[in-house]
């Protein structure tokens, strides 16, 4: 069969345990396409050598009557930030260069125990700080619906692989929009959960108490199916949650599914450019025909969200980069010649430009006599936007806004400028600080280039949001074909 | 304010040699962060209270506190080994 690497995790599931087509011919399928079209892209750090070994065992699984598991034969793609064990994990550091984790990730175990095979390791913002994948020491990776646009960050070979279609979907890593800002920049369906329903074990951190594992796929039902497995209490992450008591189905009846009560947040549409403001509402007019109430709505606190996400990301990043001293893994440079310290600075200058002023601008919002003027009232503001979106919770089912505000913009355009840079995360942040689950989907074009609906709900209301993004997503029903690479 | 001064004695404490040209890129850009990160002066607290709160977790539910023997052979996961000890820099 030809062009399966088109096909959803459904399909490619019942297609091979039907015996329509092999693991082993769709994994041979991917690399091939990987082989020819990454090159153009650069979405691929490392390819694992193993991808076939495993698709013939599954193949042998299926031909014996063995049973497998719900996701047999599927490949995802792993941003370069998770665990794997014996394939590399960099970060897109130098600092890891050479490291290979003698571990898997709670994640990553529970894709192979459902028979999914690891493809390989998907490129990011060394650290997964950034915006647009363009501070990777691997190079930068492209935007497949157009090469000389940015694909988003920090996941953005996460969701540029998907959208390529090299790999049946993706994981990526949230802290401040990570998976949902490349979802949006590259056209597929990108998710953060609520904070506690994934297990970090195993996630490189960077801010441990805003970021995610999520998925991305080019649907959300494939995306739904990557959360039902990767979700759920782990006794190697303190802060996961016993899902089986706390997947929420609250208020919320699957029957109902068009009776919802939908909030558009004012101030995250009126700061996004002419064309995603427009694009916005002309979805809203498509799923509203749905039965769906629709209203405006205000979040007054979200101006101050960035703010306080920044002071906290770069407070943890600080502390949490601490320990990367090029001592049992790294680039080679010989400890005996050096002094303690000498030796540590001389390692860490080799950190890229936006890990070094991330640390920098950690380190100063932590001093003493700022740290009060900073992350406390940092840590303030993160509670008074859960508190206020709690009571926006009340009264409405679900939040949308633009993803991001801006359209995919030029490579190199805002490389010299953090700030305008950070500015990109303005909407995705409010869902890491107040830890609640948000979905970008595709919504539409401009100028061949990808818009994305941000929909969030309150913690732990995955049921509801998956379920009413499909609706969403049917009701939009936008052109499904993908980048000719 | 940030100043070039206080860069250095950042970069000090977070173990980062920048160079010359670095100190004078990031001092400008560091600048701006710290300058928008300011907006967190016009917020007016209410009822809030601080809190650091990451967990849900009451203290009976954390796992037991059991020492796992390690599985894994140092040789294959470090550089810089000798003799089964990891070589590191001078401490003077």
């Amino acid at each position: 069969m030809s062009r399966l690497y088109t096909l959803n995790i459904e399909q490619v599931t019942n297609g091979i345990k039907n015996e329509e087509f092999t693991s082993e011919e769709y994994v041979s399928q991917i690399i091939e396409r990987i082989i020819k079209v990454d090159q153009k892209i650069n979405s691929f750090i490392t390819i694992n050598d193993n991808a076939l070994v495993q698709a013939q065992q599954i193949d042998k699984k299926i031909r014996s009557g063995s049973t497998v598991g719900s996701l047999a034969g599927i490949v995802v793609g792993i941003k370069d930030n998770i665990s794997t064990a014996g394939l590399k994990t960099t970060c897109a550091s130098k600092m890891l260069s050479d490291y290979v984790p003698p571990y898997d990730a709670t994640v990553i175990k529970r894709l192979k125990d459902k028979d999914a095979i690891i493809i390989g390791k998907l490129n990011l913002d060394e650290f997964a700080m950034g915006s647009t994948t363009e501070w990777s020491s691997y190079g930068l990776t492209r935007n497949p619906w157009n090469l000389d646009y940015v694909c988003g960050g920090s996941s953005g070979g996460s969701a540029a692989s998907v959208a390529a279609q090299l790999c049946t979907a993706s994981l990526g890593s949230d802290t401040g929009g990570s998976v949902r800002c490349p979802a949006s920049f590259c056209s597929v369906v990108g998710f953060k959960p609520t904070y506690g329903l994934v297990s970090r074990y195993g996630l490189v951190s960077y801010s441990n108490s805003l970021e995610q594992i999520g998925p991305i796929g080019r649907t959300v039902s494939d995306v739904k199916k990557i959360m039902e497995v990767i979700s759920g209490k782990d006794t190697n992450d303190n802060t996961t949650i016993d899902t089986r008591n706390n997947i929420n189905t609250n208020n919320y009846d699957p029957e109902q599914k068009n009776n919802q009560k939908i909030g558009l947040l004012r101030e995250l549409i009126n700061g996004a450019d002419e064309s995603v403001y427009q694009c916005i509402y002309s979805a809203i007019d498509k799923f509203n025909k749905f039965g769906f109430t629709y209203e405006e709505s205000s979040l007054k606190s979200s101006e101050y969200a960035l703010a306080s996400y920044y002071t906290i990301a770069t407070a943890e990043a600080s502390s949490n980069l601490a320990r990367f001293d090029n001592i049992r893994y790294g680039f080679e440079l010989n400890p005996d010649d050096y002094e303690w310290n000498t030796y540590f600075s001389k390692t860490r200058g080799n950190f890229g430009d936006e890990v070094k002023r991330r640390i920098i601008v950690g380190s100063f919002v932590l001093s003493s006599g700022y740290y009060g003027k900073y992350y406390l009232k940092a840590q303030r503001v993160k509670n008074l936007i859960k508190h206020e979106l709690k009571k926006l919770f009340k009264e409405y089912d679900l939040l949308i806004s633009p993803t991001v505000p801006v359209l995919p913009f030029k490579i190199g355009e805002k490389i010299d400028d953090p700030l305008k840079m950070y500015l990109i995360d303005i909407n995705t942040v409010l869902a890491n600080l107040a830890g609640i689950p948000a979905i970008s989907i595709p919504i539409g074009f401009k100028n061949g280039l990808p818009i994305g609906l941000q929909i969030m709900a309150d913690e732990f209301q995955e049921k509801k949001l998956l379920d009413i993004s499909e609706v969403i997503e049917k009701s939009i029903n936008i052109n499904t074909s993908y980048p000719d690479l | 304010m940030v100043t070039k001064d206080q860069l250095k004695h950042l970069s000090k404490l977070s173990k980062i040699d920048l160079t010359e040209n670095e100190f004078e890129t990031y001092t400008k850009q560091i600048e701006k962060i710290i300058k928008y990160l300011d907006k967190l002066d016009e917020v007016s607290f209410e009822e809030n209270k601080p809190s650091v709160l990451v967990s849900f977790k009451k203290l009976s539910e954390l796992r037991e506190d059991i020492v796992i023997e390690p599985t894994l052979n140092i040789d294959q996961i470090a550089k810089n080994l000798k003799d089964k000890f990891v070589r590191g820099p001078v401490m003077s």
